[in-house]
C-alpha cells in the first residue's frame, strides 16, 4: 500500500462534538484513467464542500486497484494530486488480483477508523453537494445507509416519497456509518463478486436494525448508456453475476421457492451463459454449499417480479 | 468616386471597363438628391457643432458638395492633389488648395495656415480614403486635428467592395475594374463592412451615425446575361440569400457615416484586434474548444440544471465550454446560479461562463450565446436535459469525420412527474416510465421536412453557420425554432449522423415545458411560417438528396398504383355483386311470373271453381281463431 499523508491536516485532539470523519473508497479495475481522474476530482470537490460546511471533519481517500497491472504506476503523483484536495491522506492499494467490487471494498474497509464511509464506483462523477446531501439523513440515528440518486438513468427501485426508505442501497454510491460496516462485516465475498452484494449488504444491515434510505438530492452521474432500443447496456460479467444473484439471494433470504423458480428459468432460457450459471448452482446445491438462510420471517427481503424491491418502472418492456 | 453619372453607361456585355488613365474630369460629379452626397450632407447637418465656420473637404475632387455646404452658411475649403478640381472650385468662388495627403501632417499644417484661426465645423472625406495607400495614417492624423479643433465630426463616403454584384461576379471569376464606380481602377484599398469598422476604430474614430447609400443594382450589375446576377433565378436567389444573411451591406454602395474623434486605442489592443480579425472563429489568446454547449435557463429549475451541468462535467471528452444563458435572471436567482456553477471542480468551472440575456423569446439566449461562444461547433442542452457520457465525444468523432456538417445523434426521452413537497418540503420529481427512443436513429432530411424528428440536444451546428452566414435561431418563432434552424442548416451544411443514444430529453407530465405552455394554434402557425420561409428561397438538397426525393416519389407512385389497383378491384367486385343482384332479381322475377301464372292457372281450373263454397264456409271459423290468438294471456 502506498500512503500519502498531509500531517498538518490530521487533527490532534478531536472534541466530542466534532463532525464525523469521512473515508471515501473506490475500487478500480481496468478503468480509463481520464474517467478516474474526473471521478477523483469530483469527490474531492464534494468532500471539500462538506468539510467547509462543517458536515465532516477529517477525510481520507482509499483507492483499491484490482487490475492486473497497477493503473497508478507512479504513486508519487498522488502526492502532487493531494495538494489542493480536502483529503488528509490518500491510500493506493494494488491488490495484485481481481477481488471484484465486493472483495475490493472489503479489503479497503479493513482498519477503518473513520465514522462514515462513502462507497463510490470509479465510473461516476459526484455532484458538488453529494457528501453534504448523503450525510444529511444520518442526523436520524435509525438510518444506517444513505443511497445517492444516479443520473442520467435513475435506478428504477422505489423508495418512500418523503422518508426515502428503500429496500436496498445501490453499491454505485452510498454513505454508511462505520457501525454498519462493523455489524455486517461489509460485503459477503463468499457469495458475491460483482452483483447482488449491495442488496445482501443492505438487507443484513436492515436485519441488524438500520434503515436504508434513498436521498434524491444526493446526485451523482453514473456512466450508463442505452442501446438504440433504449435498453441498458450490460456487460457479460454483469449478466453472469446477475444470474447468480437471482438464485443466491432468494436462497439466503429463506425463499427457496423463488430460488428454485429462478434456477429453472435459467435452465430453460436456452442462453449459454445462463445455462452455465444454472449448472454451477445445481452443483453448489448438491455439495451443500448454498448459503445459510436468513430472514425466516421475510422482514426485509423482497422478491417482486425478478427484482429485489418494488420498481417504479422497468428498463425492459 | 463610385457613383455613375447618367451619361456614363455601364460597359456592354463582354467589355472590360477602361482601366483609368489620368483624366481627373471623370470625377466631376454633380450633387443630386438621391446620391451619396445627399446622405453625407444630411449627416453633416445632423452633427454640426455650434460655432463652426469652415467645412474642410479632403480629397475634394471637383467639390460636388461645395455649394450645399455654402448654403448652410458655412465656408468650404477643398483640398485635393489634382489641380483640375481645385482650379474648378476656385473658379466657382470656393476656397481650395492643391495638397498631397501622402504626408498628412504637412497637409494638416497647411490647413491650419489656410484656416487662419477660423473654427472648423467638420471634415469631409468623400470617396477619398480608398484612393490612399496611407489611409489609416491619414485618419490618425485627422483624429488629432479634429480633436485639436474641438472634437469636430468626420463624415466619410467609402465604396463597399462586398456589394452583392461584386460578390456574385467575383464568385464567377469576374473582377472587373472600371473607370469609376465600386471597382474604380485607381482604388488602392477596398473596404468591407467589418473592414471599415476596424480601420476607423484603429484610428480612434467612434461612429455616431450612418446613412449608407444603397443600390440594389450597382454599376457592377453587368452584363445582364449573367444568370447568377438575376434575383428571379434560383441560383441568383440563392446567392442573394447567402450574401444577405451572411453580413450587412449586401446592397450598400457607399458607406456614408459620421464619426467623432476619440482616444487612440493602445497598440496592444490593436494587435489583439488584428489577431481576432484574422480568425473570425477564435478570440484572441487560447485555443478555441471543439464545442460550445449552450444551456439556456430562466433559473426556474435549479434542481434539473445542476443535473445538466453534472452530466457535462462527467463527459469523457472535455474539449468543450459551457455557456449558461441566464435569460431574464436577476437578483438572488442569478447569485444562486453563480454559486451552483462555482461549486463544481475548477477543471469544469473554468470552462463555464454565465451570460446574461435580457428580453426576447426562447431563441434570444441561443443567438446571444452563439455570438459570444468560442467553439467550432454549437450544441444546445436545455436546463432539464442530460447528456450521456459520450455526448461530446460522439459529436467530436462525427466532426472529425465530416468537418462542417451538422452533427446528429440519437436522443432518448423519458417521462417525469413532479412530486410537490417530496424533497425536504420542496418540489421533487421522478421518472414514471423507462426511457424510450421514439426518434429515428438515422437522419432523413425528407422525413424532417415533414416533421421534426430531432430534439435540440440531438444535433450540433458549425458555429460558422450562425456567425458567418447569419443562420441563427429565428426569434420571431415561439416554438419549433430548433426545427427551423435544423432544416436550414441541413440544407447548407449537410448532416453526418451516428445511431447512438447520446442524451436524455425529459418530458414532463405536469409542470412547464414548451409543449404545455404553447397552444396548438401556435404550433400550427409556426409550422406554416417555417415552411413559407423555407419556400421563399431555393432549398439545397445534400448529395444523394435527389435520389431520396426520387425514392419518395417512387414510393408514392407505388402507393398510388396500389391504391388504384385496390380501387379497381373494389369496383370490379361491386360490379360483380351488382350483376349477381341483377341476375338474382331477374331469376326472382321469372319465378314470380311463373308462380303468378301457375296461380292464375289454378284459379281458372275447374276444381278451384267447384271447391269455392267450401272455402267460404271456413272463413268465420278462421276469424274466431284469429281473435283468440290476438288476446294476451
Amino acid at each position: 500500500m502506498t500512503r500519502i499523508e498531509d500531517p498538518a491536516r490530521i487533527p490532534g485532539d478531536v472534541g466530542k462534538n466534532r463532525p464525523p470523519s469521512l473515508r471515501v473508497q473506490l475500487v478500480l479495475y481496468m478503468n480509463d484513467m481520464g474517467s478516474v481522474e474526473r471521478c477523483l476530482q469530483s469527490v474531492a470537490t464534494a468532500s471539500a464542500l462538506a468539510r467547509s460546511l462543517g458536515v465532516v471533519s477529517r477525510s481520507v481517500l482509499l483507492i483499491g486497484d484490482s487490475s492486473e497491472i497497477p493503473l497508478l504506476v507512479e504513486p508519487d503523483s498522488l502526492s502532487d494530486w493531494l495538494v489542493g484536495t480536502p483529503f488528509d491522506s490518500v491510500d493506493y492499494l494494488h491488490f495484485g488480483a481481481n477481488l471484484g467490487s465486493a472483495g475490493g471494498q472489503n479489503r479497503l474497509f479493513e482498519g477503518m477508523e473513520e465514522d462514515l464511509v462513502l462507497v463510490l464506483n470509479p465510473d461516476t462523477y459526484a455532484s458538488p453537494r453529494l457528501v453534504v446531501e448523503l450525510a444529511s439523513p444520518l442526523a436520524d440515528p435509525s438510518i444506517g445507509i444513505v443511497e445517492g440518486r444516479q443520473v442520467p438513468l435513475e435506478h428504477p427501485k422505489a423508495h418512500h416519497p418523503v422518508a426515502g426508505d428503500t429496500s436496498w442501497a445501490c453499491g454505485a454510491c452510498f454513505l454508511a456509518r462505520a457501525e454498519v460496516i462493523k455489524a455486517t462485516k461489509g460485503f459477503d465475498t463468499d457469495l458475491f463478486f460483482l452483483y447482488g452484494d449491495d442488496v445482501d449488504f443492505s438487507w443484513r444491515a436492515r436485519l441488524a436494525g438500520w434503515r436504508v434510505v434513498h436521498r434524491p438530492t444526493a446526485r451523482f452521474f453514473h456512466d450508463k448508456r442505452l442501446t438504440p432500443d433504449a435498453v441498458l447496456e450490460v456487460t457479460e460479467a454483469e449478466r453472469r453475476y446477475a444470474a447468480e444473484a437471482a438464485v443466491l439471494l432468494p436462497w439466503r433470504y429463506s425463499r427457496p421457492d423463488v430460488a428454485e423458480a429462478n434456477l429453472r428459468s435459467l435452465e430453460d432460457s436456452g442462453d449459454e451463459l445462463c445455462g452455465t450459471v444454472a449448472r454451477e448452482m445445481r452443483e453448489r446445491q448438491k455439495k451443500g454449499k448454498m448459503p445459510r438462510p436468513l430472514d425466516p420471517d421475510h422482514r426485509v427481503a423482497q422478491f417482486i417480479e425478478d427484482q429485489f424491491a418494488e420498481h417504479r418502472f422497468s428498463y425492459s418492456d | 468616386m463610385t457613383e455613375r453619372s447618367p451619361s456614363d453607361p455601364a460597359p456592354a456585355d463582354g467589355e472590360v471597363g477602361d482601366l483609368g488613365g489620368s483624366d481627373p474630369a471623370r470625377y466631376d460629379f454633380a450633387f443630386g438628391e438621391h446620391t451619396p452626397y445627399a446622405n453625407a450632407m444630411a449627416l453633416l447637418r445632423a452633427h454640426l457643432p455650434r460655432g463652426g465656420e469652415v467645412v474642410v473637404d479632403l480629397g475634394c475632387g471637383f467639390g460636388a458638395v461645395a455649394e450645399p455646404v455654402r448654403q448652410l452658411g458655412l465656408a468650404y475649403l477643398g483640398v485635393d492633389s489634382q489641380p483640375a478640381g481645385v482650379k474648378d472650385l476656385l473658379g466657382r468662388g470656393m476656397e481650395a488648395m492643391v495638397d498631397d495627403l501622402s504626408n498628412p501632417e504637412e497637409v494638416l499644417a497647411d490647413l491650419d495656415r489656410a484656416l487662419g484661426g477660423r473654427q472648423v465645423a467638420a471634415v469631409l472625406m468623400l470617396d477619398a480614403i480608398e484612393h490612399l495607400s496611407n489611409g489609416t495614417e491619414v485618419l490618425v492624423a485627422l483624429n488629432r486635428f479634429a480633436a485639436r479643433h474641438g472634437r469636430v465630426p468626420l463624415v466619410v463616403s467609402i465604396p463597399n467592395v462586398t456589394h452583392l454584384d461584386v460578390a456574385v461576379k467575383t464568385l464567377l471569376g469576374r473582377f472587373e475594374y472600371t473607370e469609376t464606380g465600386l471597382l474604380d481602377s485607381t482604388h488602392v484599398r477596398m473596404f468591407s463592412p467589418s473592414g471599415i469598422d476596424r480601420v476607423m476604430r484603429s484610428a480612434g474614430w467612434a461612429e455616431v451615425s450612418r446613412m449608407d447609400f444603397e443600390l440594389s443594382q450597382s454599376d457592377q450589375h453587368y452584363p445582364g446575361s449573367l444568370v447568377a446576377l438575376e434575383p428571379s433565378t434560383p441560383l441568383g436567389g440563392l446567392l442573394r440569400s447567402i450574401r444577405i444573411g451572411s453580413c450587412e451591406g449586401a446592397f450598400v454602395n457607399q458607406f456614408v457615416r459620421a464619426y467623432l474623434p476619440g482616444p487612440l486605442p493602445a497598440a496592444a489592443a490593436e494587435e489583439a484586434e488584428a489577431s481576432a480579425a484574422a480568425d473570425s472563429l477564435g478570440p484572441a489568446g487560447g485555443a478555441a474548444p471543439f464545442l460550445s454547449v449552450l444551456v439556456r435557463t430562466q433559473a426556474k429549475r435549479p434542481h434539473t440544471l445542476v443535473e445538466t451541468l453534472l452530466s457535462l462535467a462527467a463527459q469523457d471528452c472535455q474539449d468543450f465550454e459551457v455557456l449558461v444563458l441566464c435569460h431574464d435572471v436577476g437578483g438572488e436567482r442569478r447569485a444562486s446560479l453563480e454559486q451552483m456553477v462555482g461549486e463544481f471542480h475548477e477543471s469544469f468551472t473554468r470552462r463555464v461562463r454565465l451570460v446574461d440575456v435580457c428580453g426576447g423569446g426562447r431563441s434570444r439566449p441561443l443567438n446571444v450565446g452563439a455570438h459570444v461562444a468560442r467553439g467550432r461547433y454549437l450544441a444546445v442542452l436545455d436546463d432539464d436535459d442530460m447528456a450521456f457520457g459520450n455526448w461530446v465525444s460522439a459529436f467530436r468523432r462525427l466532426a472529425d469525420r465530416c468537418p462542417g456538417r451538422v452533427l446528429r445523434l440519437a436522443v432518448a426521452e423519458q417521462w417525469f412527474e413532479e412530486r410537490p413537497g417530496a424533497w425536504a418540503g420542496q418540489t421533487g420529481y421522478e421518472p414514471v416510465d423507462r426511457p424510450r427512443c421514439p426518434y429515428p436513429m438515422d437522419f432523413d432530411l425528407l422525413d424532417h421536412l415533414w416533421e421534426n424528428h430531432t430534439p435540440p440536444s440531438g444535433f450540433a451546428l458549425p458555429r460558422s453557420l450562425v456567425v458567418d452566414l447569419g443562420q441563427g435561431w429565428d426569434e420571431s418563432l415561439p416554438v419549433l425554432e430548433d426545427w427551423d434552424l435544423l432544416l436550414r442548416a441541413s440544407s447548407w451544411c449537410g448532416v453526418v449522423d451516428e445511431p447512438i443514444v447520446s442524451a436524455l430529453y425529459r418530458r414532463w407530465r405536469l409542470g412547464e415545458s414548451s409543449s404545455t405552455v404553447h397552444a396548438k394554434h401556435e404550433w400550427d402557425a409556426a409550422w406554416r411560417f417555417i415552411v413559407a420561409k423555407l419556400d421563399a428561397a431555393p432549398y439545397l438538397l445534400p448529395r444523394g438528396g435527389l435520389a431520396g426525393v426520387r425514392n419518395a416519389l417512387n414510393e408514392r407512385s407505388e402507393l398510388v398504383g396500389r391504391l388504384a389497383e385496390s380501387e379497381r378491384s373494389r369496383e370490379e367486385e361491386i360490379t360483380r355483386r351488382e350483376e349477381e343482384i341483377a341476375s338474382l332479381r331477374s331469376a326472382l322475377h321469372t319465378t314470380a311470373t311463373e308462380a303468378r301464372a301457375q296461380i292464375d292457372e289454378i284459379r281458372s281450373s275447374t276444381s278451384w271453381r267447384l271447391t269455392a263454397p267450401l272455402r267460404s264456409a271456413g272463413k268465420p271459423l278462421a276469424r274466431i281463431r284469429h281473435r283468440r290468438s290476438a288476446n294476451p294471456r
